[in-house]
């Protein structure tokens, strides 16, 4: 499999760690959005109905 | 410009792989985006041939070739198919393409996240259809009959049909991310020496935002689908009323992704008139800092005002207030964007090959398309518009001309330097101007049929609405038909035709436009040095 020419050891750690850190994030967004949107959903009720 | 040799990866190899394996084991950006153009070609196919089978159904009042069921198993089909299968992914084609090509980068960042991102596809793909399929078969249970927003409680008693559709989702939506990961590693890690952030094309800076956004909105579909499942299968209420739970909360999960979904399929095209007006109007683009700071608005602000699409649910008047005003504040950096591409235009050398024929048509079309949706958000009147036609109307004229258009602006701006061969000229105008006349037939009309109170999502209707039913219809059979007349354009350039300078436009500027037509099997072996 061809490796990118420009992608040098260091450059290749660095984009890694960018990857991780941005499948993180979006692992959080997923995670959090079930107490989030319930809460959020809630308050939101609460307001409407009283 | 100068140049930088880049330090050689020992493990890199020089020549091209061939046969099924270049496609199958592909890390090669190139290759990768034809993979996603192809897929969005084939699925656009699919997607427009179940929207003439609904026209042909709406010809007349009655019902003539569709049961209920069947026809909105069709509404829901295409638009699902024609949003993840065919939009989103053209535009992933045209990122995986170009990006790396005008960054001054050889590749994206990570190669073989970009072959996964790709192949998920055909299987989200497989899952979607059989979605459609299964019901036909015994004990395949009922049809997907909620439309693509997949409302509960409808969506948690149809059968097994939806269980494929919420895997399709799944899937569809890991590869987004993938996708979006890696464009952004890209773009941030990957740029050639003195290219700063603001130095950046405007495409790149667009696919930066989309990316971000799909990272930020995909992820809470994927809760929400999820807490679906569970309610269809493990007994769970989030969204059963007589467990506790609230149908609302799916409508609040699925539009905060649904929303600034619409600013994903637009941004790309956004990026892609950029370049385009600039080159046909052989003048720099008007108000780069503007335009990107009006994108990074848009998308704020597009994450905040999903409940739009819900004011008749019930929501309290300072909610609704709240929501009515961030909408329309939505059409002042849209209007911005606008207006810097009339300024762009504004004492040009303006010529109109085809893909500035199509960036002249979205400026006024996409325009249009944001009127109806400011009359949209204003509450009091969204409570008369609401599902009603008039809502298919205007959001075909903000999608159609607002993406897609701009999607074949960019196939017909860049085909030549993909394939090293011009197009037909005259071909491509045909191919416009029967597809621009064939959608405002098909589309126009809709204003009227929905202010007149015909419903949406219905397979038939009354008879007071016939005419422009019929008109509507006939203007989709043209606007369909006029897609294979793409086709036949793009094979025909792939095939041979006059040979592309490097340079393929007079007036185009950028990184992309200093590499061969087409373009050697890793791009930027050397760096340009920006100054």
């Amino acid at each position: 499999m061809a490796i990118p020419e420009n992608q040098t050891t260091e450059l290749r750690k660095k984009n890694l760690r960018l990857m991780w850190l941005l499948f993180g994030f979006a692992l959080m967004v997923l995670l959090t959005s079930f107490p989030f949107w319930i809460g959020m959903f809630r308050i939101v009720g609460d307001q409407a109905a009283g | 410009m100068t140049t930088t040799t880049m330090t050689h990866d020992e493990a890199h190899h020089h020549d091209a792989p061939t046969g099924w394996r270049r496609w199958l084991f592909s890390t090669n950006h190139k290759d990768i985006g034809t993979l996603y153009l192809l897929f969005a070609l084939t699925m656009m196919f699919l997607g427009g041939a179940s929207a003439m089978l609904i026209r042909m159904e709406l010809f007349q009042p009655g019902i003539q070739l569709l049961d209920p069921d069947l026809y909105n198993n069709l509404v829901t089909n295409h638009a699902l198919i024609m949003i993840f299968g065919a939009v989103m992914p053209a535009a992933a084609g045209l990122a995986n393409w170009m990006i790396p090509m005008m960054i001054g980068a050889p590749d994206m960042a990570l190669p073989r996240l970009n072959n996964l991102s790709f192949w998920i596809l055909p299987a989200a793909a497989t899952m979607l259809l059989l979605s459609f399929v299964v019901p036909f078969f015994p004990g395949g249970g009922t049809q997907i009959n909620t439309g693509w927003t997949l409302y509960p409680p409808l969506s948690v008693q149809v059968g097994m049909s939806m269980d494929f559709l919420i895997f399709a989702i799944h899937l569809l939506g890991i590869s987004s991310v993938l996708a979006s990961i890696n464009i952004i590693v890209t773009l941030l890690n990957m740029r050639a020496p003195g290219m700063n952030l603001m130095k950046m094309p405007m495409f790149c800076w667009t696919w930066l935002v989309t990316a971000f956004l799909l990272i930020l909105v995909v992820p809470v579909l994927a809760g929400g689908v999820t807490m679906l499942l569970f309610d269809r299968h493990f007994g769970t209420s989030f969204f059963d009323a007589a467990g506790g739970g609230d149908p609302v909360l799916f409508q609040h999960l699925f539009w905060f992704f649904g929303h600034p979904e619409v600013y994903v399929l637009l941004l790309p095209s956004i990026g892609v008139l950029s370049h385009v007006i600039p080159t046909f109007s052989r003048k720099p683009l008007f108000g780069y800092n503007s335009m990107v700071g009006a994108m990074l608005a848009v998308a704020t602000i597009g994450m905040v005002v999903w409940a739009h699409h819900q004011y008749t649910v019930g929501m309290s008047l300072g909610a609704v207030t709240y929501f009515m005003i961030g909408t329309i504040l939505i059409s002042i950096p849209v209007g911005l964007m606008i207006f810097n591409f009339i300024a762009t235009m504004w004492r040009g050398s303006m010529t109109f090959e085809t893909p500035m024929l199509f960036a002249v048509a979205i400026v006024l079309m996409f325009t249009f398309g944001g009127l109806s949706g400011v009359m949209l958000a204003v509450v009091p009147a969204d409570m008369q518009y609401h599902d009603s036609m008039f809502v298919v109307a205007h959001f075909h004229y903000v999608l159609m001309p607002g993406a897609v258009f701009g999607l074949f602006a960019g196939v017909f701006y860049w085909l030549p330097k993909w394939t090293g061969h011009m197009y037909d000229e005259r071909l491509g105008k045909i191919f416009f101007w029967t597809n621009v006349i064939g959608f405002n037939i098909t589309f126009f009309p809709q204003h009227f049929l929905g202010l007149a109170g015909m419903p949406r999502r219905i397979v038939d209707y009354n008879v007071m609405f016939t005419e422009f039913n019929v008109l509507s219809s006939i203007g989709a059979m043209i606007f369909g038909l006029s897609h294979l007349l793409l086709l036949y354009i793009v094979i025909k350039t792939i095939r041979g035709g006059q040979k592309a300078k490097s340079r393929s436009w007079e007036g185009a500027t950028g990184l992309e436009w200093e590499l061969s037509s087409p373009p050697p099997f890793h791009s930027w072996t050397v760096a340009p040095q920006i100054k």
